[in-house]
């Protein structure tokens, strides 16, 4: 018979090399991101593990442990699941083989250097943006890559109709892309330093818009697609209901992007953005619910596979966690709970019930889907994979449930007040050695998990060393249909037979709440109250403030009082808008393994603050914090000041002129004043004194820390 | 600072505006995901992750 009758035939070889290269970078740097996880987990609970080390220290580890999990693992996972599912779904191989390649190798590079720099403290300390400006030029051209690649398959695509997974991936790539650019914009002051153009609130309010959306958008959406992809392809059933699936994505991508102000509650954040925030974040457990009803029933009628089939235990437990993770977040995110479990361990906990069990195992059982698929050889052991699930499943609820514990104890302790009006635990320590033990049992869920994911490793190793020799190519012969089916005239539809439209709704979706949200706290300084103005950090401040913000302080210690009776009674009056309105990066935190900072300027004298960096335990019995004596023979870098300054300055920061040219000298003149009385109290101590006191990092960060909360112009 | 801050935010008109607009796209999702003229072209749609492998073999 002749062609036009059958039509023409498509013979579609698809690019699964890349796709397997993926795979095998989401499991080395799954194992990886985990280890560096239960290190850190180990040294708050043993805090010796820090090793006295600079680059092993807590503060720069844990950026090195989220870092790796979330654009490592996760990333690579995403793009695994992505490279594999859009071919088959569109019918046609990815757009480029060199961009595919460039897009693999690229991201591969970045992480290394991710690697190495952090540990050596190179850091914007803002949470899962630390990486510095040559990084962040990287990530965008990689990402822009990625999306050629991804939009340019989507142009010459076979299949006429986006499957709902396809949507999920376009809001990934575009939102992304805006995320990381607005939170990334910063001026070089160095080879591998920079300060962000936003400062204080603004810095605060971006970051979070940042942080929250890299959760929705990089942990949340780009999963949601797996999820819509491969529990159909694992249970062998189509999604529960297609219908759900397009309300679940408008109203998700709808309203996500409104939820980050509820990262600052309480905070000197105005008001009306909390409350945006936190209706939002509720709003936000509707979707999420749809999401997870979505998958859950996809399984209605066969619940037998459960039982019997470890991808389906993996996937359906992620999907189950998922919706405990957003029930969990919106809970959270109203202001009297945010105001006990904020700054605690809960929101450790809520953190890796999303990311351990839903991101963790839905990548888990797409890698055990994958792998055997790819290399076209059956999985070496299911047995071995149920056991795998059982043991990672403990790991995750022990991790879960012991910072729930811990994250609820602390935050009581915290708050509570005798009949008299004080602090029954006025010692902030207290609160923290009352949980160590807890944190051994987080360490052990940790454990656990890894354990369970070396079985996987195993698992597929064997596997894979089993697959036949020749590769494995699969060939698909289809016909080429790209008008048939049922027509595409109305609505929605035609809606998903245009990709430029749709990418330009999916934009404007998330546009229009990052603008409302955005744009009033840009012009928040003419609304600073005269009276409450502060000064600027001198030369030999902002020296200490940039060690600071090198060896992670941020990652224990906030430097935000909230609007609470508690908060108050503990670190003082509550912290202002005022008062951080020059700091870039702002410091504000999030989470207290430690006090408080806001407000530590002069509580202390100099001596205590030097003996307490060389070593903590000297002055507050019990403390977890790590010793820092190499601040004590590392020199301050006075040199950079006046390039420092001159950006400050040009930022809008009000340093005179003379100020920018002489920031060095006046810097030193500062060090050697402050290195002077320093020196006589631990003379008068009877301690020995460091040769060239005044050139080196304690006295910069001592500066730092008597300054802080003493800006104040009419204090 | 907090009213200045909030004074864009005080045309009462506009959060009406918004509140009605924002129903309007809602419901019209609804309305279009759960009309009865797409069902058939839904349930199509839902089958495409499963039946990519199925092979063609030309005639």
């Amino acid at each position: 018979m002749s062609e036009a009758q059958h039509g023409r035939f498509l013979n579609e070889v698809y690019d699964d090399r890349v796709v397997k290269a993926f795979v095998l970078a989401t499991i080395t740097w799954g194992l990886i991101a985990f280890t560096v996880g239960l290190i850190a987990a180990l040294q708050l609970a043993y805090w010796p593990l820090n090793l006295n080390l600079e680059w092993l220290t807590f503060g720069r580890i844990r950026p090195l442990h989220t870092n790796a999990a979330i654009f490592a693992f996760a990333g690579n996972a995403i793009f695994a699941g992505i490279y594999h599912s859009s071919q088959r779904l569109l019918k046609k191989r990815m757009f480029n083989d060199f961009l595919s390649w460039t897009h693999f190798w690229g991201w591969q590079t970045i992480i290394v250097a991710a690697a190495i720099t952090l540990p050596l403290g190179f850091t914007q300390s803002k949470e899962y943006a630390e990486l510095e400006w040559p990084i962040d030029i990287a990530i965008t051209v990689i990402w822009v890559v990625f999306a050629v690649n991804f939009f340019g398959t989507l142009i010459q695509r076979r299949e006429k109709h986006m499957y709902v997974a396809i949507w999920f991936y376009i809001s990934t790539i575009i939102t992304v892309a805006v995320l990381h650019i607005v939170n990334s914009l910063e001026i070089p002051v160095g080879m591998l330093q920079s300060y962000p153009i936003w400062a204080g609130i603004q810095d605060a309010l971006v970051q979070w818009w940042y942080g929250h959306n890299a959760v929705a958008f990089f942990l949340t959406t780009p999963f949601l697609g797996l999820m819509y992809y491969y529990i159909p392809k694992a249970s062998g059933r189509p999604i529960y209901s297609y219908r759900l699936s397009i309300i679940h994505f408008w109203a998700l991508v709808f309203i996500y992007i409104w939820a980050g102000p509820h990262h600052l509650l309480n905070t000197a954040l105005p008001d009306w953005a909390q409350t945006l925030g936190m209706v939002f974040s509720l709003m936000l457990w509707a979707p999420s619910w749809g999401g997870m009803i979505n998958g859950l029933l996809t399984l209605r009628g066969a619940w037998h596979l459960l039982r019997t089939v470890p991808i389906i235990k993996f996937l359906i437990v992620a999907v189950t966690f998922y919706g405990m993770s957003t029930f969990e977040g919106p809970l959270l995110s109203i202001k009297s709970v945010s105001s006990l479990a904020h700054y605690t361990d809960w929101i450790i906990g809520h953190v890796h019930g999303g990311a351990l069990g839903w991101n963790g195992f839905l990548t888990i059982g797409m890698l055990y889907y994958l792998v055997p698929k790819l290399w076209n050889r059956k999985l070496y052991s299911v047995k071995l994979a149920t056991t795998h699930f059982w043991t990672g499943f403990t790991g995750v609820l022990l991790y879960y449930i012991s910072m729930w514990a811990a994250g609820i104890t602390q935050g009581l302790m915290w708050q509570a007040i005798d009949s008299k009006g004080q602090l029954v635990y006025p010692d902030f320590v207290q609160t923290v050695t009352e949980i160590v033990p807890l944190y051994w049992v987080r360490a052990t869920g940790g454990l656990l998990f890894i354990t369970g994911f070396c079985m996987m490793i195993f698992n597929l190793w064997k596997t894979i060393q089993a697959a036949p020799k020749e590769e494995f190519v699969e060939h698909v012969t289809e016909p080429i249909h790209p008008k048939d089916g049922v027509s595409l005239d109305n609505g929605h539809r035609k809606l998903e037979g245009m990709v430029v439209v749709f990418s330009v709704l999916a934009f404007l979706a998330i546009a229009v709440g990052s603008v409302i949200e955005i744009y009033p706290t840009l012009s928040i300084h003419k609304y600073i109250d005269n009276q409450a103005m502060v000064e600027p950090w001198t030369p030999l401040e902002q020296a200490g403030r940039d060690i600071y913000v090198k060896e992670g302080c941020y990652n224990c210690h906030s430097q935000m009082i909230r609007k609470l009776p508690f908060d108050v009674l503990r670190f003082g009056k509550s912290s202002t808008i005022e008062e951080s309105m020059y700091d870039r990066p702002f410091q504000w935190g999030s989470k207290r393994t430690g006090p408080d900072l806001a407000r530590v300027g002069g509580k202390y004298p100099h001596l205590w603050h030097f003996r307490h960096m060389n070593n903590p335990r000297a002055m507050v019995d019990g403390s977890i914090m790590p010793s820092y004596p190499w601040l004590e023979h590392k020199k301050t870098d006075f040199y950079s000041l006046r390039k420092k300054f001159s950006v400050m300055q040009m930022l809008g920061v009000p340093y005179s002129n003379e100020t920018v040219a002489d920031a060095d000298k006046i810097a030193e003149e500062q060090a050697k004043t402050l290195a002077t009385a320093l020196s006589e109290e631990i003379k008068a101590s009877g301690g020995a004194i460091p040769q060239n006191l005044e050139q080196m990092q304690i006295v910069a960060l001592i500066a730092y820390l008597q300054s802080l909360g003493q800006k104040g112009i009419n204090k | 600072m907090k009213q200045e801050a909030l004074s864009a935010f005080q045309y009462g008109s506009i959060s009406s505006i918004a509140m009605i607009l924002f129903m309007v796209v809602f419901v019209g999702f609804i309305y279009f995901a759960y009309s009865q003229r797409n069902k058939e072209f839904f349930e199509e749609m839902s089958q495409l992750p499963l039946n990519e492998e199925k092979k063609y073999e030309p005639r």
